[in-house]
């Protein structure tokens, strides 16, 4: 198993292929947009390094794009393995890939082998909201109650053609992996080695989030 | 039976003596009959004597015409070539059965006159072909020409040679048939050269010199073997040939002969001792005894070879360092003989400067349509030279995707053609534009979700290449946004706006688009067990793109998912199936790479299903695309070639990755943004390689175990020795399949309503 890299941020950004997870990774990482994009064939990750609120602490997050169609997941799950974070996206002016973040997620949980499923932080993002009104589907209260529904997962309506939204949606989504990251580095001292623990301490001491 | 004149030159003259008084001079011509395509046009001579004055006049006046580049439909007179032909000295010949061409220029100060001389395939024929002078100074389209370029201060013609009656000669006969100059002799030009004539007559003396010395030295006395005897078997064969073909032609022969770089390499090594066995050798023998020319060249051997050599020497150097880089990076280097690489093997391989040209192409056929030479040849062809143009890519490719069978003829090939264009619309196309609702909600559903996935793919396909780049009715860039282009906010140079973008939601107007989109859909009809499937879209991209013809296109993509079907399966066993075979493939060939991937978490390879997938498509150019996909189509080795193409990339980036990379994503990473790093024909070169080296270990294997069979069969009667067995033959197995030509088919399973998309 390869060894988790401190201050190592995975992210895993699932959905319907055509969302545009693509476009979203690009547009947080190197705030740009392309309608060059191809389908995503296979899997691939951007990194970025991010400062964690008051700057006290840098981190690498690496995002991690996957195939949307369905039966390239049997292939893709390798990737979740590790994961700290959970982006899962659909478009609001396609209802099924709405229908479909419910099972997005339950994949997720299925294959990461998280451990403890009731805390892993996801966050899921409505993007397209640059397309006209009258083409959208999802409304803002739509996606509102699933995302409640689905164990009050924080919701961003987005659209990585125009940038709205995409810098606050990863915030939020640093801070989720953050804490995850935590979490599990906790558990790890807690099970294994009290020796590691003061340097652990004076780490986490010095996170004021 | 209309002739039609192509080509026309006047005082071109015979010397049958060395007195000036007995020259002859005449017409050179080339006529075509004006009937079926290119096929057998001839090159035919008359002399002045055999023609009355009006049809002199009648020939001038066309010659000027033709050479002012007047070429539609100069048809002869009926009666002109008569009683021409059967003068004395008059000659006609098909172009077709010409072997060679050689052009003297004339010397620059006009002491003598340039000359042309021919060499028929046939021994007989000949005999009868005259060494053709072109007296320049009196010919009045040559005149008319040479005045043309001086006015322009270009002594030159177009290709940077020094202009003559000749000149106009070889670009005339260009037009009909493949001429490749021959690098041992500059002057001689082949005809519709075979393949095995161009790779010997293009022989690199100095690679040639370089291992025959390394061989000599490293073998000295104990293995006497080796480099001579694999010189006696295959080479000898062409020295032979020459003979064979021009054995009237005294001086052609020994010049050919002499400059030939077996011949010149034997010179050099004249007081090796397995020379001069060579020279005692009694088909050696043979040659000097039959052909008086090819004492000549044991005569000259002693001179005048060393400046052209050294020549040679530094043209190639580069090439010869390839070669030795190629050699140690890919032969066992362990001197094991059953293993590394023959000359012929390596220089088969580094030789791939003779695309398949258009009047090459030509030559294949008969005038039926009919190819006349092997499809092993014509492959070899594609394999190590590829094809020189679109267009004819758009006609080699519709032979190659199986939509014309390689032995159709003309009559056959228009039918075929017919009746798929008729099937595409009938049976596909229209019964999805008239389809009526699936009284089914789900199949109804699920239809639509298709069409979807579909539309939302060929939206976003491509859009960098320039017929899917503008979403518009016409494909081509509306004025209205040329100023708008600047201040798009993207990373890529696009040209993109929103009326012509690939919003979700925008619709379809583009008309390649739309052609992509409609051969997809009506495969889906073909394919109902499939369904769509991201990647397709890339695979038709490019055949689209090359056939230009929805209809056509359609059925070369039908035939092309024959062999991909197995990519795109919904359980992904076909896809593993050749990451599997790829992981043996490597751990036999790339140990110590192999070693390093397992110790990185990567030994599934996962890092290459992308490449494999849409066969590279996303690693390369739309043009290294093209190459890389008519080499691997014509199975030439292999079936699943793209493996060793595959294994070749992995072999080229075997330090880079062992030395830096030790994580998982490291080297998912390296891989995925490896485009534009990659060389497609060092690779092609590194690939066949590759695989004549496993082939070799396959065989090798074999051997051993029919040995070991043999000795130690009775001892193994317990289970676990089966046990190990059968793992062995599994991967046994996938190699083996390695070998063969016979695509691998794959098909997906019935479609269930469960069933995942």
């Amino acid at each position: 198993m390869s060894s988790r890299k401190k201050n190592l941020l995975k992210v895993i950004v699932l959905g319907d292929s055509g969302v545009g997870k693509t476009s979203l990774m690009h547009r947080y990482v190197n705030d740009k947009y392309s309608q060059q994009y191809k389908a995503t064939i296979g899997a691939d990750f951007l990194t970025k390094e991010v400062v964690i609120d008051d700057g006290s602490q840098a981190a690498t997050m690496q995002v991690w794009d996957t195939a949307g169609q369905e039966r390239f997941q049997s292939l893709g799950v390798a990737f979740y393995r590790g994961a700290d974070c959970c982006v899962l996206v659909y478009d609001v002016t396609n209802p099924k890939s709405f229908d479909n973040i419910k099972s997005w997620r339950d994949e997720f949980l299925i294959h990461a082998n998280v451990s403890s499923p009731e805390t892993f932080p996801f966050v899921i993002l409505g993007n397209k909201i640059d397309i006209e009104d009258s083409k959208q589907k999802i409304s803002a209260k739509q996606g509102q109650e699933m995302a409640k529904e689905l164990g009050n997962i924080p919701l961003f309506l987005t659209s990585a053609k125009d940038s709205i939204n995409v810098d606050v949606a990863f915030e939020e989504i640093t801070r989720g992996a953050l804490q995850q990251n935590q979490n599990d580095a906790d558990a790890f001292k807690d099970d294994f080695n009290d020796a590691i623990n003061i340097q652990l301490d004076d780490e986490s001491s010095s996170c004021a989030c | 039976m209309n002739n039609q004149l192509v080509f026309c030159k006047s005082k071109v003259c015979i010397h049958p003596s060395t007195n000036a008084s007995n020259n002859i001079a005449g017409y050179l011509l080339i006529t075509k009959q004006n009937n079926v395509g290119n096929v057998d046009p001839m090159l035919q001579y008359v002399t002045e004597d055999g023609l009355d004055s009006k049809h002199r006049i009648w020939l001038d006046e066309a010659e000027m015409k033709l050479s002012n580049g007047f070429t539609k439909d100069v048809r002869m007179p009926q009666d002109l070539l008569f009683s021409a032909i059967s003068m004395p000295y008059s000659f006609a010949v098909k172009l077709n059965s010409l072997y060679s061409i050689q052009l003297r220029l004339p010397s620059p100060n006009k002491w003598w006159f340039g000359s042309v001389i021919l060499h028929s395939k046939s021994p007989q024929e000949d005999e009868t072909l005259p060494i053709l002078f072109f007296h320049d100074d009196v010919c009045r389209s040559t005149i008319a020409k040479q005045k043309k370029l001086n006015k322009s201060f270009d002594p030159f013609n177009s290709t940077g040679e020094i202009y003559w009656g000749g000149s106009d000669l070889k670009d005339a006969i260009s037009k009909y048939v493949d001429l490749q100059q021959t690098i041992i002799e500059p002057t001689i030009w082949l005809v519709n050269a075979t393949l095995d004539d161009l790779r010997n007559f293009s022989t690199n003396v100095s690679l040639l010199e370089a291992q025959g010395k390394s061989n000599v030295s490293a073998n000295d006395g104990d293995d006497k073997s080796t480099f001579w005897d694999k010189m006696d078997s295959t080479k000898w064969n062409v020295m032979s040939r020459i003979a064979d073909a021009t054995s009237a032609t005294g001086s052609f022969v020994s010049s050919m002969i002499r400059k030939h770089p077996i011949v010149q390499l034997a010179e050099r090594n004249k007081n090796n001792v397995y020379v001069k066995k060579l020279l005692n050798n009694p088909r050696v023998k043979e040659i000097q005894d039959d052909y008086d020319s090819a004492t000549i060249y044991l005569a000259k051997w002693a001179q005048g070879v060393k400046e052209q050599s050294d020549k040679f020497n530094l043209l190639n150097e580069t090439s010869e360092s390839y070669r030795k880089i190629l050699n140690n990076e890919l032969g066992m280097g362990n001197g094991d003989n059953d293993i590394s690489f023959s000359d012929f093997e390596l220089n088969k391989a580094l030789e791939r400067s003779f695309p398949l040209t258009q009047q090459k192409w030509n030559s294949f056929f008969d005038s039926q349509g009919r190819i006349n030479i092997t499809i092993n040849e014509i492959k070899d062809f594609i394999f190590h030279g590829g094809i020189e143009s679109i267009e004819l890519r758009k006609t080699v490719w519709l032979y190659l995707l199986g939509v014309y069978p390689w032995d159709s003829s003309y009559d056959e090939k228009l039918q075929i053609e017919q009746t798929l264009r008729n099937i595409y619309n009938t049976e596909y196309k229209s019964k999805w534009l008239n389809r009526v609702p699936n009284s089914d909600p789900e199949e109804e559903e699920y239809w639509h979700d298709q069409i979807f996935r579909i539309e939302k793919d060929v939206r976003r396909n491509d859009r960098n290449i320039d017929i899917y780049k503008y979403n518009t009715p016409d494909g081509k860039n509306p004025p209205q946004n040329e100023t708008a282009d600047n201040e798009m906010d993207e990373d890529e140079n696009t040209n993109l706006s929103d009326s012509t973008n690939s919003d979700s939601k925008s619709e379809i107007l583009n008309p390649h688009l739309l052609a992509l989109k409609n051969i997809l859909i009506s495969y889906n009809v073909l394919n109902t067990n499939l369904g769509y499937v991201q990647g397709m879209t890339d695979l038709l991209s490019i055949i689209y793109y090359i056939v230009r013809d929805e209809e056509l296109a359609f059925w070369c993509f039908v035939n092309f998912m024959e062999r991909m079907e197995r990519n795109f399966l919904r359980d992904q066993s076909g896809i593993r199936d050749q990451m599997y075979t790829l992981a043996e493939l490597c751990q036999i060939m790339l140990p110590q790479l192999s070693k390093h991937l397992s110790d990185c978490d990567s030994s599934n390879l996962f890092f290459c299903f992308r490449m494999i997938l849409v066969w590279f498509k996303r690693e390369f150019d739309l043009e290294s695309v093209c190459s890389i996909w008519e080499i691997l189509l014509t199975d030439y080795y292999s079936s699943q070639f793209q493996l060793f193409f595959m294994l070749a990339i992995l072999q080229k980036n075997n330090d880079t990755v062992v030395q830096n990379l030790t994580q998982f994503d490291q080297v998912l990473k390296f891989f995925n943004d490896i485009n534009g790093t990659l060389d497609w024909s060092d690779l092609m070169t590194r690939s066949e390689l590759l695989f004549i080296r496993f082939k070799k270990m396959m065989d090798l294997m074999e051997r051993n175990k029919e040995l070991q069979d043999d000795k130690l069969l009775p001892m193994y009667t317990n289970e676990d020795a089966n046990e190990s067995n059968s793992e062995l033959k599994k991967s046994d197995y996938h190699l083996q399949l390695l070998l063969s030509k016979q695509i691998v088919i794959q098909r997906e399973e019935e479609r269930t309503k469960d069933s995942i998309k």
